[in-house]
């Protein structure tokens, strides 16, 4: 066991002698690579662990980047929607949220026989301003492209005082509630067909009294009735300035107002002008163009509605004054309204008289009829065709007018086809007596 | 001349002042909430009624969406002046224009079991026999059947120029495709929530979730009557 001891111990020895005399580096050298190298892996670790803290600083940073921006996004938006309703609440008037702007307008196509086809358009937007909560005022300019000029008008511009909850007050130029074509029924996406009643010169000319609107006040209101379901009746009362007279001699020559399709009653180019025998002329009256009155004599009108079920409204109106000294005029009229369903009527009549230039009087009387039928019942598998079918609505409308030496009256069909609710698209032919006949067609639009 | 003129304009004041002196004595414009209910109490009229009453006299009806609280206020004010329409029905009508424009801002999915309810896994199940039947019809009538028509067919005095037209809850075969859970959303959050026609708004800000079961339950039982 002891040579064996010793003979290991030998070996050992020599293989130390081998190793350190085969390996040229020092032991010195190798502790100081390990060194080298140990701090080397420290570093890297270090290294490591310094872009690991960097990399997650630096998403926290990017996190609380999109924080800090969603934070001031939204204090931004609670800072701006604070300070507007700060600014609202004390100074109202500079509520833009009382504002709004809607309107209508629509392009027309028609051909009357014997007159050259033509294309048409009119543009009505209305301006609303809330001034305080029951202050309104609402402003109407009409543009109408028409021969060869851009006519401007201006239909509405009032103000409405919302006194208390049966009496509003309005002043300025407004439509007239005679009857209920003029105020609820002339704008082109709410009337079913392309052309007014022949009573408001539909045909562009004739006519009893053009679509009325005048400058003055007015006081109306409504109240609900205990009667039946949804009985109610409704009020307007107002002073004018009203007519101004339109005379023609013998020679079928003007002596005052203006030649308006849109406002003049007068008779047509060319009509013999009605003697009445004591060496007066005949007189028309031009509404809505008294804008600064020719005399001190105002006109006073009103209309009472009644609706004895929401559904049906009948009503009475009443407009008389001085056109000018002793050129008296007076002027009455009935409406009626029904709906039921797809089903819309509607009934006018009008009878107006005024003094005559020198002696006699002017009698026009008129009326139409109109009924609609919405294709809204009618069921149908498919979808797009019984959509197509549920926008249709056929319209008839009958007129006649009694003019001095002649009368005009017009059976008219049509069909609306509603692409949207205020988006019609209208076809119709007007079958005239008096007037040539007519093919029309409309795109009308609300908004 | 003169003097007609002067009896015109002192007819017109005489006029204007006898209104006027009639109505001070009476409310003045401005009304809470809570007269405002009563109005309506008296009325038995809902807005909804007398929206699809009043404007569809003249026009088609415009859908609630079409514009925001204030301009809804202005415009109905204008057809306060137009129509003749009574303040107090002016002031519902408003009311219930300026709760549907907009969807309610919740989320869409019923996530919590109401007392009245119970969810078993995504299907909604009511709990018919604790809704108040009565209760859904009335507010059936007051908000749903303008449109919906009091039968139910879709026929209401709103729906004329309404495309699509309204549903007709009274078919069962149809009604029963729904599951319970579709219509507590189609009827609290509107008709564009379940990709159905927008004209539908959501209820969510009119009435709350029992009440829109109740109205349900009723549905439930309207087109079984058929």
């Amino acid at each position: 066991m002891r040579l064996n001891n010793s003979i290991f111990i030998f070996l050992l020895i020599i293989s130390f002698l081998l190793v350190f005399a085969l390996n040229p580096v020092s032991a010195q050298d190798t502790d100081g690579e390990l060194k080298i190298l140990k701090e080397e892996i420290r570093r890297l670790n270090q290294r490591v662990e310094d872009l690991e803290k960097q990399r997650a600083e630096e998403k926290k940073m990017v996190e609380q980047v999109i924080r800090d921006q969603e934070e001031s996004q939204e204090q931004a938006s609670t800072s701006i929607g604070s300070y507007v309703d700060e600014r609202i609440q004390k100074f109202g008037i500079f509520n833009t949220s009382k504002t709004l702007f809607t309107g209508y307008g629509a392009v027309g196509f028609n051909k009357a026989d014997g007159n050259p086809s033509t294309f048409s358009a009119v543009f009505a937007p209305v301006f609303h301003y809330q001034l305080y909560k029951n202050l309104h005022v609402i402003i109407e300019p009409e543009f109408e492209l028409e021969d060869d000029e851009l006519e401007i008008g201006l239909e509405i511009g009032e103000i409405d005082f919302f006194l208390n909850d049966y009496v509003t007050l309005s002043a300025g130029k407004i439509i007239l509630p005679f009857n209920v074509f003029s105020q609820r029924f002339h704008p082109t996406w709410i009337n079913k067909m392309p052309s007014r009643p022949i009573i408001y010169g539909g045909h562009d000319e004739g006519g009893i009294v053009p679509v009325l609107s005048d400058i003055g006040a007015q006081v109306s209101g409504g109240f609900a009735l205990n009667m039946f379901e949804g009985s109610k009746i409704n009020y307007a009362f107002y002073l004018v300035n009203g007519p101004r007279i339109e005379s023609e001699d013998d020679h079928g020559e003007e002596s005052g107002g203006d030649d308006n399709d849109e406002t003049t009653t007068t008779a047509n180019e060319g009509d013999e002008p009605e003697e009445n025998g004591n060496g007066g002329t005949q007189t028309n009256l031009v509404f809505g163009n008294n804008f600064t009155d020719i005399n001190s004599n105002k006109a006073f009108g009103g209309r009472i509605g009644l609706l004895p079920v929401w559904n049906w409204e009948v009503g009475g109106s009443l407009m008389f004054g001085d056109a000018e000294d002793d050129i008296n005029f007076f002027m009455y009229g009935f409406d009626t309204e029904y709906q039921y369903r797809g089903l819309l009527v509607l009934a006018e009549f009008i009878h107006l008289k005024n003094d005559n230039v020198g002696s006699g009087e002017t009698k026009k009387t008129g009326y139409y009829a109109q009924g609609s039928y919405r294709l809204s019942d009618i069921s149908i598998e498919n979808r797009y065709l019984g959509g197509f079918i549920n926008g249709l609505e056929p319209v008839f409308r009958y007129g006649k007018n009694y003019l001095p030496g002649r009368d005009e009256e017009q059976y008219a069909i049509g069909l609306d086809w509603w692409l949207l609710s205020s988006v019609p698209l209208k076809i119709a032919y007007e079958f005239n007596d008096g007037l040539p006949d007519r093919v029309l067609l409309q795109w009308a639009f609300g908004f | 001349m003169k003097k007609y003129t002067l009896k015109k304009i002192s007819l017109f004041l005489g006029l204007l002042l006898m209104v006027v002196s009639i109505s001070l004595g009476d409310k003045s414009y401005g009304q809470g909430e809570m007269e405002l209910k009563e109005e309506l109490k008296e009325s038995e009229l809902s807005g909804a009624d007398l929206w699809s009453q009043n404007c569809s006299r003249c026009h088609n009806v415009r859908s609630p969406q079409e514009y925001n609280d204030a301009q809804w206020n202005i415009i109905v004010s204008h057809m306060r002046v137009i129509g003749g329409i009574p303040a107090a029905q002016a002031r519902a009508i408003t009311k219930f224009l300026q709760e549907t424009n907009d969807p309610p801002p919740q989320p869409i999915a019923p996530t919590s079991a109401d007392k009245t309810t119970e969810i078993t896994g995504q299907e909604l199940i009511l709990d018919a026999e604790n809704a108040d039947v009565i209760n859904g019809k009335a507010l059936y009538k007051r908000n749903c059947a303008a449109c919906h028509g009091t039968s139910g067919k879709g026929d209401g005095p709103a729906a004329v120029s309404m495309r699509p037209k309204p549903r007709d809850l009274a078919d069962e075969e149809y009604m029963q495709t729904l599951s319970d859970a579709y219509l507590l959303e189609v009827i609290t959050y509107g008709g564009a929530s379940v990709d159905k026609s927008p004209l539908m708004p959501g209820w969510g800000n009119v009435m709350d979730q029992k009440e829109i079961i109740d109205i349900i339950v009723y549905l439930q039982g309207l087109s079984k009557k058929k």
